[in-house]
Order: structure tokens, then sequence, then C-alpha cells
């Protein structure tokens, strides 16, 4: 009998509705939790899987990359491309380096794989390009990335 | 009133309708062939297959290990369940053991999935039934999983965190702070979402009665997952076989009564609650050790022993460019993913890639229910059905 007259008096009165409302009336004089994105950015955490950034090596003078491929070899979405040549001294070099973000898919792979730690990842997210070029990091822009983020020296 | 022969026409004439593959409530591009009788559905066929990229047979042409961030695109919100059905899979072909830090960082991990892939569905399936709060706060919550994702694994949705034999990373010092503090959070939440939803009258016309499934069609239909254990099956593979670190930690099994729309909600509800329950319990019992296993012919040495270990580099190399052989043969392997019963069945051929890999997919299964749960309800209450079942079409049509 109590329960009955306890579920017409919730019905009639609205109970739960009212109980609903009360809460997104409670929720509205709280702080906002959205992020007003491109004014305010969040610091990225450690370890955050973004752009990729080619180290220099101890000397400073070139990158820390030694050819092998294993990157290239290790990439599920074949993004890298290793070319090395014969340098001047019979040394094997790194004649071009090349990622093609377009079809990177941040698995850090490459990353996991590489034996020097030439090859790493920075928290850049923001890659957004207006021509289909500039997807496509070289060895040159990719220590470039590495200077802004680890400083010159390897 | 005597009906005329005109009218009766009109009242027998079916109208078949495509819902799809673009509408916003089909949870991406499933295309739904309606046959209507004014309001009601009186046959309904589903066509999945729109999402379709060919992930089975783009999984033969890699390794073992690169393999690994392909099934981050099979359910792409809970791909921490999907890594780890996986590697389980593999790791069970190779008679590979997992170092016990590994396995409560991969229960860990794979319950924050569990959560994150069911806020997304009570955001999305209240909000087609109308409820358009519930999917704001719901996504609210999934913000702070996100940031854990990211904290762990340096990604915040395709993770690539399990590896064969362990996992990618040791957890981060300041991610367990931020865990508990989402553990101790988590469970007023839930409350919040019960307190908008759960008794709300509307919501409770628009779900009880509808799209039942008895336990016996259930089964007979093969469902899993809490589409399932919505009509009142106890079947939860984190109970029936215990994998990573699931026989360790104490949870409990919900269950439904009456297989409706309302149930399955009840259900889902609950999973979360056990999920935190699961997630502090790994919180607390986890202890130090290594995170990859100590099997010399899968472990990826570690970097530090990479540059100064010849031993190492080398099976460095051969790990990354080929990997090991595996053991010939095929096996089977089934891990409770939050839709659930994901399988991952390898035939091996004793390469370092698989011969092939077929994929057991739970949003697969569960869509085959769907006309059954639907036929004889209103062209309003499809959505409800869609909803309930839970399904995300990366994974139907892989």
């Amino acid at each position: 009998m109590i329960g009955r007259v306890k579920k017409l008096f919730n019905t009639v009165f609205l109970i739960e509705i009212g109980k609903g409302l009360a809460l997104t009336l409670r929720t509205m004089l709280k702080p906002a939790v959205t992020r007003q994105y491109p004014r305010e950015k969040r610091k990225p955490f450690a370890g955050s899987r973004g752009l990729h950034a080619m180290r220099r090596d101890d000397s400073g003078q070139k990158e820390r990359c030694i050819g092998c491929g294993l990157c290239e070899a290790v990439c599920p979405a074949d993004a890298i491309t290793v070319i090395t040549a014969e340098g001047p001294d019979h040394e094997k070099i790194v004649s071009s380096y090349e990622l093609n973000l377009l079809r990177c898919v941040f698995c850090g792979f490459c990353i996991d794989a590489c034996p020097v730690s030439a090859i790493q990842m920075t928290p850049e997210f923001e890659l957004a390009c207006t021509s289909r070029k500039d997807a496509f990091y070289t060895k040159e822009r990719l220590v470039k990335i590495g200077d802004k983020y680890m400083g010159g020296k390897g | 009133m005597a009906v005329t022969e005109t009218e009766q026409k009109t009242v027998q004439k079916e109208l078949t309708l495509n819902m799809g593959p673009q509408h916003p409530s089909t949870h991406g591009v499933l295309r739904l062939v309606l046959d209507l009788q004014g309001e009601t559905v009186v046959g309904v066929d589903p066509r999945p297959g729109y999402l379709h990229r060919g992930i089975e047979k783009l999984m033969e042409y890699r390794t073992y290990h690169q393999i690994i961030p392909i099934t981050d695109r099979l359910e792409y919100i809970s791909c921490m369940n999907n890594n780890l059905g996986y590697v389980v899979a593999v790791e069970k072909l190779a008679s590979i053991s997992v170092p016990e830090r590994a396995q409560f960082i991969r229960t860990l991990t794979a319950e924050l999935g569990r959560l994150s892939a069911h806020l997304v569905w009570l955001g999305t399936h209240a909000l087609d039934i109308g409820a358009m709060t519930v999917c704001l706060y719901a996504l609210r919550e999934r913000e702070l999983l996100l940031d854990l994702f990211e904290m762990a694994t340096g990604a915040r949705q395709t993770v690539s965190y399990a590896r064969i034999g362990g996992v990618r990373n040791d957890l981060p010092r300041d991610f367990f702070d931020k865990c508990y503090e989402f553990v101790d959070l988590f469970p007023k939440r839930l409350t919040e979402y019960d307190t908008l939803i759960r008794e709300n009258r509307i919501w409770l016309r628009r779900t009880k009665g509808i799209g039942v499934m008895t336990a016996e069609d259930a089964v007979n239909y093969g469902l899993t997952g809490g589409t399932l254990r919505g009509s009142g099956v106890d079947y939860d593979l984190r109970k029936a076989e215990p994998y990573a670190a699931y026989d360790k930690v104490d949870f409990d099994v919900p269950l439904g009564k009456n297989g409706d729309v309302y149930d399955r909600y009840i259900v889902r509800l609950e999973e979360m609650r056990q999920s935190n329950r699961i997630i502090r319990q790994c919180l607390d019992k986890m202890q130090p050790g290594p995170v990859m296993t100590d099997d010399p012919r899968y472990a990826v040495p570690e970097k530090t022993q990479v540059m100064q270990n010849m031993e190492s580099l080398a099976h460095q190399f051969v790990l990354m460019s080929k990997w090991a052989p595996m053991p010939k043969g095929e096996v089977y392997s089934a891990t409770e993913a939050p839709k659930g019963e994901l399988g991952f069945y390898i035939v091996s051929d004793g390469s370092g890639k698989p011969y092939r890999i077929k994929i057991r997919a739970p949003s697969y299964v569960n869509l085959s229910a769907f006309p059954k749960m639907v036929t004889g309800h209103m062209m309003a209450d499809v959505v409800a059905c869609i909803g309930t079942i839970d399904i995300v079409l990366g994974e139907c049509d892989r």
C-alpha cells in the first residue's frame, strides 16, 4: 500500500525528472570542463606519440641515423623510406630518409626498433598542412624538429 | 464499419525503407532495409560491409609483431581489448609465458578500455533514445580515460600497447595517482547517470519490453557479452576461461532477467562498476617486476641492451624485420571484449607471418540477432535496438 502511494506520489510530482533536472542544474553551476582548444592548450604528457624527430650524433654535425633500415622494415604502414650510399671515406651514409606522414599511423614501432635511438617521437600533434608536399618529412626537416625538442647536441 | 477493398489494400501494403548507411543512429556505416507496415517493423535486413577494409587479409602480409596496430582498428573505441585479444592468441600459439606485472597491467588497461567502450555505448545509446545530457557526461569521463591512455601508452585512441610476451612499456609513476583519482571519482559519476535515466519515465517507456531476447534465443543466436547477459545467461570469458590476471581479482558478473533493452542497460552499467572494482584491485595488487617475457625466442630486448650487447642487437634485427619463426599449427583463443567474445583463430605455417587469421567479431554475431529483436516493434524502437546490441562497424565489417 505504502509502495503504491509512493509510486503515485512520484508519478504525479515528477520526482525522478526533478532529480535529473537538479543534477543538470548543479552541473551547470560547476566550472566548465571543456577546453577552448586553439586558445587554451593542454600540456602534453611525457612520451606522447606525435610527430617524429631525428637526433644528432655525438659530434652534433650530422644525424644520428646509421641507415640500417630497421624502421623501414618494421613499419606496418610502409611510411618510411631509407636510402643509403657510400660516403667519401667509404663509410655508409644516409643519402635520403623520408617519412610519409600521410601513411604514418603513429604506432611508435620505428622508435622501439631503432638500435641507436636516432628517431624519436615528439608530442607535436598539430600536423595540418596546406600542400601534399608538406606531409613528406625529409632528413633535414626531421633533424630540425629534433633540434627544436632535444637541442642541437646528440 | 466495413473496410472497403481499397482501404484494405492500403493497409496491407508494405513500405521498404533504407535506413543508413549514413544514418547518425546506426553507429557507423550500417545499412538496414526495413519492411514497414505503417509504423510497425515487419521485417529487417541488416546489410553490413560498408566498412570492410580486408583486415584479415592485411594481417597475412604482416609479421606477428606488425599486426598489433591493425587490431587497434577493429573495434576502435576499446583498442586495449583488441590488442590484448590478439596477443593472448599468439602467446597461446607459441606458449609464451607472461610476467605477472605485465598480466596485471593488461588487466588494468583492458578494464579501462572496457569503461571507455561502455561510456561511448551509454552516451550514444541514450542520445539515440533522446537523453542528450547523459552523452555529454559520459564523454566527459571518457576524456579522463583517454588522458590515462596517453600517459600509459603515448596515444589516446590507437594505443598499440600490448606486445607479444608483455606490454610496450611499464606504467609511468604519475599514472597511478591519476588512476586512483579516477577510480575514486567514477562510481559517483555512475550514480549521476543513474539519476538521469534509470527511473526516468520516458527512458522506461522506450526501453522496457523492447527488443526482448529469451535466454534460449540468445544462446541459439550465439550472442555474447552484455547482450547475452542481459537475458540472464551467466557466461563471461573472464570467469569461464580466465586470461591475463582475471583469476587473481575478485568481481561479479551482473545478469539481467527479462532480456530487454532496459535489462541490458542495467547489466552494462553494473559491468562498469565491476570494472572499476577490478581496476582498483589491479592497482593495489601490482608488484614491481619485468613487463616483458624472459622467453629468449620472442622477447624484444631492452633498448639499453640493444645498444651495448651484440646478441641483443642481432635479436632485435631479426624480431623487428621478420619476427621469429612460430610453431606450426592452429589456435583459437577468445577474450571478453566490451562487446562480447572476441576470438582470434590463427593458422601458422611456421614462418614469422601468419598463414591465416580469422577474427570472431562479437559485433557481427550480435548483429545477427537484430532482426529477431526488432520485428514487431515500432519504427522508433529500431534505434533503441541498434544501441542495445552495442555494435561497432569497424569490427563487424573488419
